[in-house]
């Protein structure tokens, strides 16, 4: 009976303990994961927004009836599983917003290789689907910039057409207190790059690239609609239809000091005679160069500025091929901290260069924005964020749809950013 | 022990009590600006060989992504604990001569111990966090403690008579980072001033990649 007895106490015990961990690793798989939920209320005066198939520039427009209501902007779900005994790190960023193509879609997904330094001399390596390194704005949680609501129009357009499922390796090293880093890759899932870029022109927005949706393109005219008979009425960002591989190159370079300098080159390869189901290969490359420089313990600022063409479609004389475009753009962000909040300023500058065929398609596009955006924490996890955003820009295709080509756009936007973790 | 032998020691002990002074070292930049977390050693012209022990606890602790302190002093052969206040994971490395090493702390109040039994600087790091970043000053030194906020530093109990001054802070722009210069204890309290020269601090900037 005693015997019994203590049997059943040690099976109790055991169990208890069993449960006890079972109850620790749930805790622990729970811990990898955070969200972050944003909810806007807005003011718009400004065109329909280029995510209902016109030209605005911003993300909310007018004929929406957004005004007086609530919008769920973004429900990020990021999933950070970690083997330390293997010096591996998983990234998983899912979302849902009413925005996007598919109610709820994966962002990025890699594995990340980072060996624990024995030297300054570090390096890692990671493969799945992420933004390359271009952003200096997005530091926050699932790829979300830090200082303003809306990214610049740099940044607003890797994030919804230069996701790419690729290897990319990095290696820092220190040289007589210079701090230097080479990061490579070798990329596919990026063809359709620059679609976005040439038929509607650069836009500021943080709504971002899906693993498997897509963007409408404006609508245009029906000699557009002849001339790019082939091209589907929506793109597909993260799409492969040519089978080669892109690759970029970045060099970091931080001197002792309070600046540090960065220039990326990227070409996805693409070929621009390829199309599989309307979606083209674009021949895409770009050089991006990128400052960020305490000016005091406070206050700091930003600077990139990108230059590129895209060609896409057959080489059809005399001009070419069917599109054929340059693009630039630049922005300067000074951000002070102040001890109630974050106090956040942004000029940009964009044109896009239509090289050929302009009688039938044109992709011309110019502008300038200013951003002022003021950020307060109100809880640990909950931050209030107050933007402006005023864009103005000339571009002729808005004739298409009826309008004029120059439009002034102003965004004001009021937004909940609430943490789970 | 003999009671006599006993009785010559605690002599000595208040002899050498009654000849000791308290040092007030303020750091401070060339634009006034107090430096914290500077490192000051007072080293007694005639070493006397006693051990160094300190007052505070022998640990670094982790807690909102950041090492707590930044900078702690610990004796040769301190025994240092590594509590992980955070709920996610860190994995605390060191590649320093003094003591290279790495520890694994799942979230949740996990503990890890690492003893340092060289005198050195131990840079730590974590491979999950890029820009946590501490250091531990390993001493054979008595006399040692470091800057608070207001770039004050107290070292307690030094023997009267000459001694070095010897300044450590991590940004300093001096070789091997730190600095000295001669004093003379008093029996009192001697203040001493130093301008400290450092490198503007690195962010980290590497985003969510
Ligand atoms: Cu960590």
């Amino acid at each position: 009976m005693a015997h019994i007895r203590i049997a059943g106490l040690a099976l109790a015990l055991s169990l208890s303990v069993a449960q006890a961990n079972e109850a620790d690793g749930l805790w622990t798989f729970l811990d990898d994961f955070s969200g972050r939920l944003d909810v806007r209320a807005i003011a718009i005066d400004g065109e329909r927004s280029w995510l209902k198939d016109s030209f605005g520039k911003t993300r909310f427009g007018n004929g929406e009836d957004l005004e007086g209501r609530f919008v769920l902007a973004n429900a990020a779900l990021v999933w950070q599983p970690q083997v330390m005994d293997w010096n591996l790190a998983g990234y998983v960023h899912a979302q849902a917003n009413p925005g996007q193509y598919n109610g709820v879609d994966l962002v990025e997904a890699f594995l990340k290789w980072k060996p624990v330094p024995e030297s300054d001399t570090r390096f890692s390596v990671r493969g799945g689907v992420f933004f390359p390194p271009i952003s200096l704005e997005h530091d926050g949680p699932a790829w979300t910039p830090t200082r303003t609501l809306t990214p610049s129009a740099i940044n607003a357009w890797v994030g919804e057409e230069v996701l790419v499922l690729g290897v990319e390796g990095t290696v820092r090293t220190l040289v007589d207190e210079h701090e230097l880093q080479l990061t490579g890759a070798v990329f596919q899932n990026n063809d359709t790059s620059g679609t976005l870029l040439t038929y509607r022109g650069w836009a500021m927005h943080d709504t971002l690239a899906t693993m498997f949706g897509d963007f409408a393109i404006p609508d245009r005219g029906p000699a557009w609609s002849g001339f790019y008979a082939t091209q589907a009425p929506s793109t597909e960002p993260a799409r492969e239809v040519d089978g080669r591989f892109g690759s970029y190159l970045r060099l970091d370079w931080t001197p002792p000091g309070p600046a540090t300098f960065n220039v990326l080159y990227y070409d996805n390869h693409g070929n621009p005679e390829v199309v599989e189901e309307g979606q083209y290969g674009w021949r895409t490359r770009f050089v991006n160069a990128g400052v960020a420089v305490d000016l005091d313990e406070d206050t700091e600022l930003l600077a990139q500025y990108m230059n590129g063409e895209t060609v896409m479609g057959h080489w059809m004389p005399p001009e070419g091929w069917m599109a054929d475009v340059g693009f630039a753009s630049a922005y300067v962000l000074v951000s002070h901290q102040f001890e109630c909040g974050l106090l956040a300023g942004r000029v940009d500058w964009f044109e896009v260069r239509d090289r050929n065929y302009e009688w039938i398609d044109d992709n011309n596009d110019d502008g300038w924005a200013g951003t002022i955006s003021w950020r307060t924490p109100v809880r640990e996890w909950a931050t209030v964020v107050a933007e402006a955003l005023y864009i103005d820009s000339d571009h002729p295709a808005r004739v298409d749809q009826g309008h004029e080509p120059s439009q002034q756009e102003l965004l004001l936007q009021l937004a909940l950013q609430i943490d789970f973790k | 022990m003999r009671p006599a032998v006993a009785f010559v020691m605690v002599l000595l002990w208040f002899s050498t009590a009654a000849r000791a002074g308290d040092v007030n070292v303020y750091v401070h930049t060339d634009d006034g600006h107090p430096v914290a977390d500077a490192v000051v050693t007072i080293v007694p012209a005639s070493e006397i060989g006693a051990a160094a022990k300190f007052s505070w606890p022998m640990k670094v602790v982790q807690h909102k992504l950041a090492f707590d302190p930044f900078v702690l002093i610990v004796p040769v052969g301190a025994q240092v604990a590594f509590p992980n206040f955070d709920s996610v994971s860190h994995h605390v490395f060191s590649f320093s001569p003094a003591k290279k090493f790495e520890i694994e702390l799942y979230g949740r109040d996990e503990t890890r111990s690492v003893a340092f039994p060289t005198s050195g600087i131990v840079a730590l790091g974590c491979n999950i966090h890029d820009n946590m970043s501490a250091f531990i000053y390993v001493t054979d030194h008595p006399f040692a403690a470091k800057t608070d906020a207001e770039g004050k530093a107290t070292v307690t109990g030094v023997p009267a008579g000459t001694a070095t001054a010897d300044i450590w802070h991590p940004r300093s722009t001096a070789p091997g980072q730190r600095v000295a210069q001669s004093l003379v204890v008093s029996p009192g309290t001697t203040t001493l001033t130093r301008e400290l020269e450092l490198r503007a601090q690195r962010k980290v900037r590497h985003g969510s990649y």
